[in-house]
């Protein structure tokens, strides 16, 4: 244990290396940028990130994923609040609460209780991150091949019916995904699958063109499907008050009345969200509110202009980004889309997520958690207060030059992989797949899923057969696999058969409040 | 009130029926996939075709679920012409960009990163409708693009761009 702290320590001592501090700081800053601007994501700036690491230490790759992934959890809320149309999807809720005080002139106090939510909730995200994980690693060890099949089994169910509205749908793509995945040499054996006489896919689909076709080519599609569309956002944005720094801070009444113990369990909340596969930031902040607005003894402020809840959804989905690592470093499966392309990151690093990751590679992954802390605790009130006044400028960028920069560095990134035209293609044709996926309505996020856990689908379902002479009792005589074969019926039956009805935003707060583009 | 699209437009209905054939595709190729050593039942095609069934399921109410929601919207759909237009909108800018990157990614090598690139954004800043009104501020964005990402990818991440005629 002492050998575990010492090595987060060294962690942060790693930041001090004035490179993997400029990495930290460009990371959060571009993450903030992205994430600020309704319709691109923090996803997407990973997922432009990616072709680079090829020619990036791991170290700074992966301290830059992770300031750019709790700068996208939080930077979501600035457009949210000022505008009321959230930069991220995780920042609905805030701004079903930011804009009315918006629209009282206390859009400033609003913005800074989301950055105290946020780096509330993303520092007790990160310090729990650190202390879980070698626990988590003790009990991954535990874990045989039919326990994997059964825990990959379950992860890819609660992706599935994570979309409640499109359950067929989210079953079809994610169906998808694992039959990509199927493509190039068979898992067990070395056969050749799926290719159709062409050796260019003897070697498989590679994560990175699906990963940028998904995230980066369809967003470039979608905007050019919907040309004039940002207007709207520019026009809101320069109708918006000037915003003084000394607003930001938050009185002492406010804080009392918000109580620390609602940050506390929003936290928890959100942390405990993040560790389920596939629920992602919007669900933690979601629930942290409802249940913030369930114990609340101001409940008729919901809706109405609610701090308390601002603080439980920037809370809940700033420490969702500590729990989403937990099942992403132990076990290859992401907890959120975030983490999908993170761990494209590690394994194009050659990393192989495991229990015995943090052991043999603990001086590359510490710097990770320690830039989660920071990033948490120092970068989102240092980046509120630098550059909050003049956040909406962003928001108002022109999105002709933006987009074809993304184009641009999508499709060069795509080819510097492996220097090939051909992956460039497919990044196109993952593009214009994904394109369409959202627009008939299925999630692009399960296509990426499936097809990240589908390897590990087959493999130790075959593994654990071979290894028990075909007999397929073993699922249920193995109690880890017995455990999370109950797990999944669990899910299944409390998400799917009894779901309960989940309202709206709209509903839950008691006010229309305008959709995102 | 939207207006109903003809079945072959829409992609509700579209996109399951090919994602059917892809299916039936795949799983013929599942026949074809060889063994390297006898692993019984459980092979290197097993996997596959439980995938394909669980696929054919999906689909199943997938093209219930959108038969239904046609049918509802059938009953309140008023002008299909009006639909066809708006279809045809909706789909026209993303159809360009697509062709147009087709056209980039196979002149990329041969043209080299800087021309390809040049063209590219500028045809991209055309149909994003940048700056229509000057053409020398369209230019110089396009260089200034292009020059960008040829320092980032080029020098500052050591990344060998294709140059034309080894120059550009």
């Amino acid at each position: 244990m002492s050998e575990y702290l010492a090595g987060i320590l060294g962690g942060f001592a790693a930041l001090a290396d004035p490179v993997v501090l400029a990495y930290l700081v460009v990371g959060f800053l571009v993450g903030a940028f992205f994430a600020a601007i309704p319709g691109l994501t923090a996803v997407l700036a990973i997922a432009l990130l990616l072709p680079v690491t090829y020619s990036l230490d791991i170290v700074p790759a992966l301290v830059m994923c992770a300031a750019i992934f709790m700068a996208g959890m939080y930077a979501g809320s600035v457009t949210a609040t000022t505008i009321n149309i959230p930069g991220a999807p995780s920042s609905m809720m805030t701004a079903v609460e930011g804009y009315p005080l918006m629209q009282r002139g206390e859009g400033a106090n609003a913005l800074g209780h989301a950055a105290l939510g946020s780096m509330i909730g993303g520092g007790i995200g990160a310090l729990l991150l650190m202390l879980v994980t070698p626990i988590a690693a003790d009990v991954a060890l535990l874990i045989r091949t039919p326990g994997k099949f059964s825990l990959v089994l379950f992860a890819i169910v609660v992706i599935v019916i994570a979309q409640r509205d499109a359950i067929a749908k989210s079953t079809a793509a994610a169906a998808l995904g694992i039959m990509f995945a199927t493509v190039g040499v068979d898992v067990m054996q070395p056969v050749a699958r799926f290719t159709f006489g062409t050796e260019l896919l003897v070697e498989g689909i590679n994560m990175m063109p699906i990963i940028v076709g998904a995230f980066a080519v369809s967003e470039v599609l979608v905007q050019a499907s919907m040309r004039g569309g940002s207007r709207m956002v520019e026009v809101k944005a320069a109708a918006v008050p000037r915003i003084r720094r000394r607003d930001f801070l938050p009185t002492r009444a406010e804080l009392r009345e918000i109580g620390w113990w609602t940050y506390f369990k929003s936290a928890v909340i959100g942390y405990l969200i993040g560790v389920l596969p596939g629920a992602g930031g919007s669900m933690a902040a979601f629930v942290a509110y409802a249940e913030a607005m369930r114990k609340s003894r101001r409940r008729q402020l919901f809706g109405k202009g609610s701090r308390e809840g601002i603080a439980a959804a920037e809370s809940a989905n700033n420490a969702m980004c500590g729990g989403a690592y937990v099942p992403m470093l132990m076990f290859g499966i992401p907890g959120d889309p975030t983490t999908a392309v993170i761990l494209g990151v590690l394994t194009i690093s050659g990393l192989q997520p495991g229990p015995r990751l943090l052991e043999t590679q603990l001086p590359l992954i510490a710097p990770m958690f320690a830039a989660l802390l920071v990033s948490a605790i120092l970068l989102i009130p240092l980046t509120l207060y630098l550059f909050g006044p003049y956040f909406l400028k962003i928001v108002s960028i022109r999105k002709a030059p933006l987009y074809s920069c993304i184009a641009v560095v999508a499709l060069v990134g795509a080819y510097v992989a492996t220097y090939s035209t051909f992956q460039m293609a497919l990044a196109l044709f993952f593009g214009v797949l994904a394109f369409i996926m959202r627009r008939a309505g299925y999630p692009t996020v399960t296509l990426l899923l499936g097809f990240i856990l589908g390897p590990d689908l087959e493999q130790y379902f075959r593994r654990s057969l071979s290894l028990n002479h075909d007999d397929p009792s073993i699922f249920v005589t193995s109690l880890d696999s017995l455990f999370f074969l109950g797990l999944t019926i669990l899910f299944f039956y409390f998400m799917v058969i009894r779901a309960p009805h989940q309202p709206k935003p709209e509903e839950a707060a008691g006010t229309n409040r305008q959709q995102a583009p | 009130m939207p207006a109903l699209r003809p079945w072959w437009r829409d992609s509700e209905l579209v996109f399951p029926l090919c994602l059917l054939v892809v299916t039936s595709v795949y799983l013929a190729a599942s026949f074809d996939v060889s063994t390297a050593f006898d692993t019984g039942f459980v092979n290197s095609a097993f996997g596959p075709r439980v995938v394909a069934v669980v696929m054919y399921l999906a689909l199943l109410f997938v093209l219930r679920d959108a038969l239904r929601s046609r049918r509802a919207r059938a009953a309140e759909a008023a002008g299909a012409d009006a639909a066809g237009a708006e279809a045809q909108g909706e789909w026209a800018g993303p159809l360009q960009i697509v062709a147009l990157t087709a056209v980039y990614i196979a002149a990329f090598r041969p043209l080299g990163y800087a021309i390809s690139t040049l063209i590219y954004v500028y045809v991209l800043f055309y149909l994003f409708r940048f700056d229509e009104k000057s053409q020398l501020k369209r230019i110089l964005y396009t260089v200034a693009v292009t020059a960008i990402f040829y320092v980032l990818f080029d020098a500052i991440f050591n990344v060998r761009l294709p140059k034309a005629g080894g120059i550009l």
